[in-house]
């Protein structure tokens, strides 16, 4: 597991909500920019004004709100959507469980301090001992969602003035933010055998099936995983 | 409702639990090793599909080159500098891992400064 080195605590200091907020500034402006693509997409795919920044607010996870746009925005249905969404999501189960002692207090507080778990959230909070900073995942999960939420609502508003975000070459950029959110998750071999799998299978299945199919059957390349129990 | 609605909810619904299933059941308990270790697989597997089928991905199956491509090409470079590309000022000496945002918004921003094809 990478950490951010600029934060591994020097002294043994406490850290504060603020602390997270400072240590995803940014990412967090990265997020804002992502959000409006995000949004501009959505709005171009027939979903509305409401539901992106809805779906921004308790989805809050990138790479699955573009799965459901694009493959809705490309006609590939309601059930392949979801499930596509879903199976890129199913990653916060582990992540989710790495942080199970990270929370306290009742049930509906650790729930909706789980919520602010994004793949970043959760790497600047790791701490030298393994576990996590709960104050510094809630200060940059916080600042990560108003992000990405401010950047949906710009985009679905500019989408009325963006006709076609295909003029824009911002159809260019999808497969990009794809990759640069799948660099940051190759961290060995096997996972690196893991996307050359789930990228072949996908290429195989593309001119026969529809769109969502090849992503989901990708998923089957996770059982590489499961060669090699750590 | 229609079907936006219902993806909308029913992924939220379905993200929300997901996160919150660690601290809220499993503060303890842990999966069978092979399990876990599959699921973290998953992650890349899904967005390497991802990066294939929206990059080469026809309206009407099949493939299709475009600008897509090129979009592509231009992430993977940055990738490969690790260039902070919304800055104009030289990159910092070591980015931190978690940097991995940074060429988003570069290849974003790039690309809407890219003259509209056709």
């Amino acid at each position: 597991m990478r950490r951010p080195a600029d934060f591994q605590a020097k002294e043994p200091g406490r850290r504060t909500y603020l602390d997270g907020v400072r240590a995803a500034a940014p990412i967090g402006v990265a997020a804002l920019a992502f959000g409006v693509s995000f949004g501009v997409l959505a709005r171009a795919a027939g979903m509305g004004r409401v539901a992106p920044v809805v779906m921004s607010v308790t989805t809050f996870a990138g790479s699955a709100q573009f799965a459901v746009a694009s493959i809705l925005g490309a006609g590939g249905g309601l059930v392949t959507a979801i499930i596509a969404a879903v199976l890129l999501n199913l990653r916060y189960g582990p992540i989710g469980l790495s942080a199970a002692t990270t929370f306290d207090g009742p049930w509906w507080r650790r729930a909706l301090t789980a919520q602010l778990i994004v793949d970043e959230s959760w790497a600047i909070a790791q701490r030298d001992d393994g576990r996590l900073d709960r104050h510094l995942l809630i200060g940059a999960g916080l600042l990560l969602l108003v992000g990405w939420t401010t950047g949906t609502v710009i985009g679905t508003l500019a989408g009325d003035l963006v006709a076609d975000p295909e003029s824009l070459g911002l159809d260019a950029a999808v497969p990009a933010l794809f990759l640069a959110q799948l660099w940051s998750q190759i961290r060995e071999r096997s996972r690196l055998l893991a996307a050359i799998g789930g990228a072949a299978i996908a290429l195989v299945l593309m001119p026969f099936t529809g769109p969502g199919i090849p992503i989901v059957a990708a998923s089957l390349a996770c059982l590489v995983g499961a060669r090699r129990p750590r | 409702m229609s079907a936006v609605w219902i993806s909308v909810i029913v992924v939220g619904v379905a993200t929300m639990a997901i996160k919150a299933a660690g601290p809220l059941l499993l503060a303890r308990r842990t999966l069978p090793p092979r399990a876990q270790a599959a699921l973290e697989h998953l992650a890349p597997a899904l967005l390497a599909a991802l990066v294939v089928t929206q990059a080469l991905g026809g309206d009407n199956g099949g493939f299709t080159i475009d600008a897509r491509l090129a979009g592509l090409a231009a992430g993977a470079t940055a990738l490969l500098l690790r260039a902070p590309s919304w800055s104009s000022s030289p990159p910092p000496p070591s980015p931190p891992p978690w940097f991995a945002w940074s060429p988003d918004g570069g290849t974003a921003r790039a690309a809407l400064r890219r003259p509209a094809p056709g």
